[in-house]
């Protein structure tokens, strides 16, 4: 009896490894392609571009679409099977969950996305989406920036206007006074998941004993506990009842607060700048550039690339992956690296000459950074917390 | 005393000439129709002296005082105008109960609440619609909706009443019903009624004066057995009568004086009117009621019968005579078989005679044979 | 034997009840229908109750550490627990909500009265003109009357300091209160809606026999009298099935809200819903959609049982020809110029503001050096700056949404409008029967649903795995959107086949006349206008709607006011500006074709 139980054991094990060896999953194909070459992956690419495949590319940002563009033109071979589609940022999850993995025509195979705490929930946890990294470049980008890889980071930046430098500005803790009462321009946090991020990511350890120190240099005694356990919660708290939501778009705030009144300021995305009339640039003060702010001068976050669980050209999206890490790819033609307020994770690739902007390492510590992890544990406890001081 | 009076009074909607030229004189305390088939103008008229359609020119006076005059730029508003007017489809206002309607026009005047209470009662009592003060109209039936809305005319007592066909809703039943009532108000409430209706019957039945209209002219204005004895055209003969009277074409041989002589279905016969004829062609149409028209034997008319009519009282008789289709009121309940031959007569001192041409009466009297 | 015998005559009895019962084609297209309609517009419903009690994927399953599916009555305790959570996340937004739709319906039955008792009653100047216009803040969007309210009236005082048209040209600034918030939101709903109060209580005022007013007036009543005691009841309870609608229409109002609302923190159930839903707080989004919905039921309710008392009075009758028009005198100038201000204010002037948005380089700039025809016809090298590849009318992408957006609205309209007329033909045969009631409910129910609701849940069927062929295709966005606009189509269908006497059909099928072509030779060429009206309405809806389509289009560009939406949430202000006017533009002038071709016009449609 035994032993036929065993050998009925056995037979299924070899059944289930001749299965997965015949057809070749997803997940190990990232992993083969993560140590091939370019040269490697684009013959692999080509089968299965010739077996029928198409690469459909989700992502929300128009640089993406031509980056697809140049990298059609890099791999001609692939006869120009990268489809872009747009996906509206707000519903990003939502469609992304429900078409992975449904079997419904044209469902992306990869997918650029922000917001690393809802990627980790909504994908990765949930086996739709599988993040891969180059072993190549290894050296090159830091390990917290691998898994899932960051394609660009783009900064939000407190910008203000200065009033013809009659207004100075020195510490996070100003904006929770009265005197920025609605002058602070920032969307609403329960909206823009990267605000909300933002806020989430001053709770954490490193921010809280910032912000703790930052309080103390603005009021000369050390911050208590009071009504709030924590300093962070209590900056939130300030910040967010003298934020003012009346921009929706962060062109709108950018132009808005160039042409506005002295003294307001705007939390928004740095590439943004560029919508604002020459004229109007001398008005505003970038913080961090211009003058040292004690604490954090605005935010960072990650654009992450994900390969889906039933795309049918793994080494293809492999080898996209490459090529936005890349130079070539990033830095390419009216790419990321061509605007301010992109950066690379791939330090080997710096801004170009005459760009108002400085390298990623140059914000490291100044901004604060998207920790998908630390956002992924406490999201529940801050998102309460703020969304009844939104409503 | 309040007299009603229109002098050239026309109305056009665009092109099409509603009323032309109308003159009428309403006598106080009158009760005139305005008749006429449907689109001749009788209501318009109506609408105009009431103040609710604007003549295109002319004069109306009520009482003396003009109302409308399209010279002078007068235009006196319907509330103005001390009037009742009672609407083909009684308009009550379904989201006022029976009370409350008839009491709208006395609150319009201010009086106090219980005058208004009186009157109002006085009124239900008087159309007998006491039961159903507190109802609303769509919880009323056909009849009773009709004396509500008398009840609301009446209220405020106004010298003049319009009716703008007030029973053509109703069954024929109690329209005979209303008839008698609305006869016997005119004469209790004391005041001026004008009526349209197109039911002739209705017309003679109920009025003083007819006031006979065609095409947005009058056709004549008498009492109604004038109209009916004395017709003034061929359209005021035809349109009034029940069984319509008939009509024999004739040739004039010759006119003298009181006398014509006329050749008429194959025969020759003399026409002597009360008055000197006048105004007669060579062509004339013979008009005979039914009742001048009785079989008998020896007749000078032969025809053969076509149908029979019997009502119980009387019965209608139709013959073909010479080709034309002649009709007959004999009293009484006879039975003739079709195609039975019988001989006609034209008797009594009630025949109108009509010039083909101008279709207009030029004369009433006798014929006599010969 | 004997007992088979037995049983045939039990059994034969039935069977030709059967027959009997689908030979009338009355039948066989309820039996039709109520499949169709149990399938798409039921299952929605069902789907969103068990989502008010299921653990969804992200948020809540690591609140709950529950599998995802798993059932539970937690939204129910958390979203009314009574705490600052409650309160902000659902006590305020009702109340707002409730603000905003009582505003609506009283501003928009003011107003939409008004003008059509000036139309139908008075003697005023312009009419035709007025009639026209006033109907125009109808066909446009509604979220386009708003941003126009915060272009206008935006200024140096308020929110980000951007100057806006009327500070630029009068120099006069207008509190906060006025620019964001319940207020405006008021207004521009209310705005929005007020055409259809003046279609539906002037088609009354229209038809409403004039002796009821005139028989007034003889008994010495005054103009303002008449008004106040005759006309008014008379039409109340149009005005307030009127105001019913556009209560529950402001209620679930979405678009509106988000762009004057969230400005200033002005949440209200719907907006409430999405950010809920997008928060991960599914179940509580979808308790909140079904709040909406139970509340649009009640009102509902209400309206069938003031239809159905003694209180609706059947008004129109056959003398109406007469209508004699109150004479203004001296105020008709007045008034008139002071309409047609207003209305070219709110109907035209929001198509000449979006024209000069979408050609301004920098916002709240209006100087000729600031303007461009970039944004409609910049070629590729010189749009990089503005983030699209080129202008929008040398953009393929763009003309591909406007094509699918067209093709979508008249598929649609075909679908809808003949679905309604049968539906309309099929409940009015066998009024009265069980059957006909439900299925009218049922084609009526959809309306109810909150687009974004009715969104997500069609996203989840077509993505399951029996109807993922649907996903992506141009099929689902013709499905879903049929079943939501199907409720007006069929209230117009059952409307006109109301009038219809069934002895004009009984005639036809005395002759032998078979059941197609008593309907396509009798019945649809009688009711003619009304039911082309039926067909319009839908293009119209579609043309606008943006909410239904977000979450079903392939991708963002895929429609124009999907890609319309993109722009501006991202801040392509002025492509968004440029394809606003499109879609007013195009709006318009298929209703004026229409209008010419067949003399319908989706204003009789809403009459019925």
């Amino acid at each position: 009896m035994k032993r036929i139980l065993s050998v009925l054991v056995a037979l299924t094990l070899v059944f289930a490894l001749c299965a997965s060896a015949s057809a070749e999953t997803v997940e190990e194909a990232l992993a083969a392609a993560a140590g091939m070459t370019n040269e490697e992956l684009y013959e692999k690419a080509k089968e299965e571009m010739a077996n029928g495949a198409q690469l459909n590319f989700y992502s929300t940002t128009s640089f993406a679409e031509k980056a697809a563009a140049n990298f059609m033109a890099a791999y001609p071979e692939l006869d120009g099977k990268v489809v872009y589609a747009e996906i509206d940022d707000v519903e990003t999850y939502t469609i992304l969950t429900s078409t992975i993995g449904s079997g419904v025509e044209n469902s992306a195979d990869m997918a650029l996305t922000q917001n690393g705490a809802d990627l980790k929930t909504y994908l990765l946890d949930e086996g739709l989406s599988y993040s891969y990294f180059p072993a190549a470049l290894t050296g090159d980008v830091e390990e917290i920036n691998q898994n899932p890889a960051v394609v660009t980071f783009i900064n939000s930046l407190m910008i203000y206007h200065n009033g013809n430098g009659s207004i100075n500005f020195t510490n996070v803790w100003e904006l929770t006074e009265e005197q920025w009462k609605d002058k602070i321009f920032f969307k609403d946090p329960t909206n823009e998941t990267v605000n909300i991020n933002f806020l989430i990511m001053l709770t954490s350890e490193e921010w809280t004993e910032r912000l703790a120190k930052a309080y103390e240099a603005r009021y000369g005694k050390a911050w208590e506990a009071g009504e709030f356990t924590s300093p962070a919660y209590q900056w939130i708290d300030g910040f967010l009842k003298n934020v003012n939501y009346t921009y929706t778009s962060a062109s709108k705030m950018a132009a808005g607060v160039a042409s506005g009144a002295p003294g307001n300021m705007g939390l928004f995305v740095f590439s943004k700048l560029r919508k604002v009339d020459e004229a109007d640039r001398k008005n505003l003060t970038v913080l961090q550039f211009e003058n040292e702010v004690d604490c954090f001068s605005g935010f960072m976050y990650a654009v992450y690339a994900t390969v889906c669980k039933d795309t049918e050209c793994p080494y293809t999206c492999a080898l996209f992956i490459n090529y936005l890490l890349s130079e070539e790819g990033f830095a390419g033609e009216k790419s990321w690296n061509s605007s301010q307020g992109y950066y690379s994770p791939n330090k080997t690739i710096q801004k170009p000459e005459g760009l108002e902007d400085q390298p990623y390492e140059y914000w490291t510590d100044k901004l604060v950074f998207e920790d998908l992890q630390y956002i992924y544990d406490h999201y529940i406890d801050v998102y309460e917390f703020i969304a009844t001081r939104v409503g | 005393m309040p007299e009603i009076i229109l002098e050239k009074v026309t109305k056009r909607f665009d092109k099409f000439t509603a009323v032309n030229e109308l003159d009428l004189h309403i006598s106080d305390r009158g009760f005139v129709t305005l008749l006429g088939p449907s689109g001749c103008g009788k209501t318009t008229t109506l609408r105009m002296i009431a103040g609710l359609e604007t003549p295109t020119s002319g004069r109306i006076l009520i009482d003396g005082k003009p109302v409308f005059d399209s010279q002078k730029g007068i235009n006196v508003p319907p509330n103005k105008r001390d009037i009742g007017f009672l609407f083909q489809n009684y308009a009550l206002w379904p989201h006022m109960t029976v009370y409350e309607n008839i009491a709208f026009g006395l609150e319009m005047l201010k009086w106090d609440k219980a005058k208004i209470r009186a009157r109002v009662d006085e009124l239900l009592a008087l159309l007998k619609i006491v039961p159903f003060e507190k109802r609303y109209p769509s919880e009323l039936s056909g009849g009773q909706q009709q004396r509500v809305a008398i009840a609301r005319t009446l209220a405020p007592s106004p010298k003049v009443l319009f009716m703008d066909e007030p029973l053509s809703n109703l069954d024929a039943k109690l329209r005979q019903e209303m008839r008698t009532e609305l006869k016997r108000l005119h004469s209790d409430t004391n005041s001026t009624f004008v009526y349209v209706t197109h039911d002739q019957l209705e017309a003679m039945t109920l009025s003083t004066q007819v006031c006979l209209m065609d095409s947005g002219v009058l056709q004549q204005y008498a009492p109604p057995l004038t109209i009916y004895n004395q017709p003034a055209n061929l359209f005021v003969a035809e349109f009034v009568g029940n069984p319509t009277i008939n009509f024999i074409p004739a040739e004039v041989k010759s006119v003298e004086g009181r006398r014509a002589r006329l050749s008429l279905l194959g025969a020759e016969m003399n026409f002597t009117a009360r008055e000197p004829i006048e105004g007669l062609g060579g062509e004339a149409v013979l008009g005979v009621r039914p009742e001048f028209l009785p079989i008998r034997d020896g007749g000078s008319l032969t025809g053969t019968i076509y149908s029979t009519l019997p009502t119980g009282m009387e019965t209608t008789v139709k013959a073909e005579c010479g080709g034309a289709m002649l009709t007959s009121v004999v009293f009484g309940s006879v039975d003739y078989a079709i195609d039975t031959r019988v001989n006609l007569e034209i008797v009594g001192d009630g025949i109108v005679l009509f010039d083909k041409q101008s279709g207009n009466s030029v004369g009433v009297g006798g014929v006599s044979r010969g | 034997m004997k007992q088979t015998r037995a049983n045939d005559l039990t059994r034969e009895p039935w069977r030709y009840r059967l027959r009997a019962f689908l030979s009338k084609p009355a039948n066989l297209l309820l039996m039709f229908f109520l499949a169709v309609l149990v399938v798409l517009s039921l299952m929605p419903l069902v789907t969103m109750l068990s989502n008010m009690f299921t653990i969804h994927i992200g948020t809540e399953k690591k609140i709950t550490r529950m599998p995802v599916g798993t059932g539970t009555l937690t939204h129910f305790t958390r979203l009314f627990q009574g705490d600052d959570w409650s309160r902000v996340n659902f006590w305020q937004p009702l109340m707002n909500s409730f603000i905003v739709a009582l505003g609506a319906g009283i501003l928009g039955i003011a107003i939409g009265g008004t003008v059509a008792w000036f139309v139908t009653r008075s003697d005023l100047k312009c009419k035709k003109f007025i009639a026209s216009v006033f109907v125009f803040p109808y066909m446009m969007p509604a979220w386009t009357l708003a941003l126009f309210w915060t272009n206008m009236f935006q200024n140096s005082r308020v929110g980000g300091g951007n100057v806006g048209m009327i500070e630029s040209i009068f120099g006069v600034c207008m509190p906060e209160w006025f620019v964001y918030g319940l207020f405006p939101m008021i207004v521009v709903i209310g705005l929005h809606y007020s055409p259809f109060a003046y279609l539906l209580i002037g088609g009354i005022l229209k038809n409403m026999d004039a002796t009821l007013e005139e028989s007034a007036t003889i008994l010495k009543a005054d103009r303002f009298t008449i008004i106040r005691r005759i006309t008014v009841p008379i039409v109340m309870p149009a005005i307030l099935s009127t105001f019913l609608l556009i209560f529950s229409s402001g209620f679930s109002s979405y678009t509106v809200p988000v762009f004057l609302g969230s400005a200033v923190k002005c949440y209200t159930l719907s907006t409430k819903m999405r950010a809920l839903i997008q928060a991960g707080y599914q179940g509580q989004g979808y308790i909140i959609a079904f709040v909406s919905i139970l509340l649009g039921c009640i009102i509902l309710g209400i309206n069938q049982w003031f239809t159905g008392k003694r209180k609706s009075f059947t008004t129109v009758t056959g003398k109406s020809g007469q209508v004699s028009l109150v004479k203004l005198k001296k105020l008709n100038r007045p008034i008139s110029v002071f309409l047609i201000i207003c209305i070219v204010f709110f109907a035209i002037m929001p198509l000449i503001s979006f024209a000069l948005e979408s050609v301004i380089r920098q916002p709240g700039n209006y100087s000729l050096s600031n303007m461009t025809l970039q944004f409609w016809i910049g070629t590729e090298d010189s749009a990089y700056e503005t983030g699209m590849i080129s202008g929008i009318l040398l953009n393929p992408t763009m003309w591909k949404a406007v094509g699918r957006q067209v093709l979508l609205a008249l598929t649609v309209a075909m679908i809808v409008g003949t679905s309604g007329m049968l539906i309309g033909y099929a409940c009015v045969r066998r009024r009265g029967s069980r059957l006909a009631r439900f299925v009218e409910s049922l084609a009526f129910f959809p309306y109810l649903m909150p687009a974004m609701a009715f969104g997500t849940i069609y996203l989840a069927v077509a993505t399951s795995a029996n109807f993922k062929f649907l996903y992506g295709t141009f099929g689902l966005l013709v499905i879903v959107a049929s079943i939501k606009f199907l409720p007006f189509a069929s209230r117009s269908g059952v409307n006109s086949m109301l009038q219809i006497a069934p002895e004009i059909e009984e005639a036809a099928i005395i002759f032998g006349v078979p059941w197609r072509k008593r309907m396509t030779r009798i019945l649809f060429p009688i009711q003619k206008s009304s039911i082309l009206s039926g067909y319009l309405l839908p293009v119209i809806s579609v043309m606008r709607e943006v909410a239904l389509f977000t979450l079903l289009v392939p991708y963002a560009r895929y429609l124009l006011t999907t890609m319309l939406f993109s722009f501006n949430e991202t801040g392509y202000a002025q492509y968004g500006s440029a394809v606003t006017l499109l879609i007013i533009l195009i709006i318009i002038l298929i209703n004026a074709i229409t209008n010419k071709l067949t003399g319908a016009s989706f204003d009789k449609g809403i009459g019925g």
